[in-house]
């Protein structure tokens, strides 16, 4: 992840993002939260991961890792590189 | 073999987003086709029959997100059939073993063709994840049997212009035979992308737009059409068989009495007589009806060159004589051609004139083609009495093509 953002302010967007993403009240969104008791889906999910990206203008790596909380959520965005830029 | 009636229908069409709406505009003779928007500065002006349906009334951004247009109107169109078809009683069974049967053309081609467009002008490398579940042909049938507890066999029928016609009529075999009681039936198409409007252009049958009403750019049987109109929509009708009807008190708003489905085996998309006649045949021959039992006829009436004239010539060959008696409507002057779902929204148009009495006319008939001289309805609506038996047909490039009759419910239940 790009070291201009801090992990704190990272999570703060991201949290943002998925509250309007899944019309969640942003209080529910505590690290420990699972994804399944958010009422938020495996593709819902998968689809949220992919707009991150666009958002972030960032890479995630390909990876099958169980997504099962926003803690797991969180960890898996900060593997992500910066998207390179085509020449 | 059992009796098979329509409990319920769904519709949101370029002329409706409900059953009242669609059939008020029928017999207004109101057109739904318009000039599309935000088109691409290199396309000359087009014309499509849209769905002006503000769809965040309906669903939340995320559903919008996950789900393809075509499977967000099978689910309106879904749920209002089941509404109108006494909804209470169908939770338990018959609903919970019910069949969905739907037709659609091209599927989720608006999320394939964002998801490719994007997909190949960046690195060729990321694409929308929800691309296959949004884009697969089946999508709309998954989420109407998610949505209403369908755990029957859910059926994508895909045969071009005719595969809602062709779900409508397997729906009423399966029922009719007893592999099921009770079925949702019909179809959806979304397809106004921009590349799915080129493909289409390139093959020359489109209607020209006309500029100054474009509105009226479908003129079937006119001796000035120049081609169809493409649209989007869906219908879904509740099938079941009388006696599970019966049994919860439902509505049965007309009984579907024939079926027929056949092939030419001639041309990939040249309409052939010969073939059409059969399939007509094959329909009246199913419900035990002669052709003078027929009262009204939706026809297939695209407003090609050809078509119109075939459909014409194998309408003759059906009817003999009575052919030009016979009242013969392309209500597709007015919704365009919705494709997959055409043979059902079509359908419904046949029933609403069977229900409410009333001929749905040819809009934009100034001046036929003396190669189709049928009683076209030319124009505007006219009241009927007590139509008994009505039939629409569904003619596919492909060469399938379906007919379906619906005949009036023998009394109120």
């Amino acid at each position: 992840m790009s070291s201009s953002n801090s992990p704190e302010v990272l999570q703060q967007k991201l949290k943002e993002m998925i509250a309007e993403e899944f019309s969640i009240s942003i209080d529910k969104l505590t690290p420990e939260a699972t994804v399944e008791s958010l009422g938020i889906d495996s593709l819902g999910l998968i689809d949220f991961m992919f707009k991150v990206e666009d958002e972030l203008g960032v890479d995630m790596p390909d990876s099958r890792t169980p997504l099962l909380t926003l803690a797991d959520v969180y960890a898996e965005i900060a593997k992500a590189t910066p998207r390179a830029v085509k020449g | 073999m059992r009796q098979v009636c329509i409990t319920g229908i769904g519709i949101v069409s370029p002329i409706g987003h409900d059953l009242a709406a669609f059939s008020a505009s029928l017999q207004a003779g109101k057109s739904g086709i318009r000039l599309l928007d935000n088109q691409p500065a290199s396309r000359s002006p087009r014309v499509a029959g849209v769905v002006d349906l503000d769809l965040s009334q309906f669903y939340t951004p995320s559903q919008i997100s996950l789900l393809d247009r075509v499977s967000l109107l099978a689910l309106i169109a879904a749920k209002q059939a089941v509404a109108s078809a006494n909804e209470k009683t169908l939770e338990a069974p018959p609903m919970l073993q019910a069949g969905v049967y739907l037709g659609t053309g091209i599927g989720g081609i608006k999320s394939l063709e964002t998801a490719f467009e994007e997909h190949f002008l960046r690195d060729g490398k990321r694409i929308k994840p929800l691309t296959v579940v949004q884009a697969m042909n089946n999508a709309p049938a998954g989420h109407v049997a998610m949505e209403i507890g369908c755990h029957g066999p859910s059926l994508t029928f895909s045969t071009a212009c005719s595969s809602s016609a062709i779900a409508i009529g397997e729906a009423y075999r399966a029922i009719k035979h007893g592999y099921i009681d009770c079925a949702l039936a019909g179809g959806a198409e979304a397809l106004l992308t921009t590349g799915t409007i080129d493909a289409w252009e390139a093959l020359r049958t489109l209607a020209i737009p006309d500029l100054a009403n474009p509105s009226a750019s479908c003129k079937p049987f006119s001796l000035n059409r120049t081609g169809l109109v493409l649209a989007e929509g869906a219908a879904i009708i509740v099938l079941e068989s009388l006696d599970s009807a019966r049994r919860r008190n439902a509505p049965v708003l007309a009984m579907l009495s024939g079926y027929g489905a056949k092939t030419d085996a001639t041309h990939i998309t040249k309409p052939d007589a010969d073939g059409q006649t059969a399939t007509m045949r094959a329909a009246l021959a199913d419900a035990g009806l002669n052709p003078s039992d027929i009262g009204y006829l939706n026809a297939h009436g695209t407003a090609t060159l050809a078509g119109d004239v075939v459909e014409t010539n194998a309408v003759k060959q059906v009817f003999g004589n009575q052919a030009f008696a016979l009242p013969v409507s392309s209500t597709k002057s007015m919704h365009g051609h919705v494709m997959g779902a055409t043979g059902a929204v079509e359908f419904v148009a046949a029933l609403c004139a069977m229900i409410n009495n009333f001929l749905p006319p040819t809009i934009n008939l100034a001046e036929p083609d003396p190669a189709c001289d049928l009683d076209y309805v030319a124009n505007s609506a006219r009241p009927v009495d007590g139509l008994k038996h009505v039939m629409s047909n569904s003619f596919a490039f492909g060469g399938s093509n379906a007919c379906l009759i619906a005949s009036r419910a023998s009394k109120p239940l």
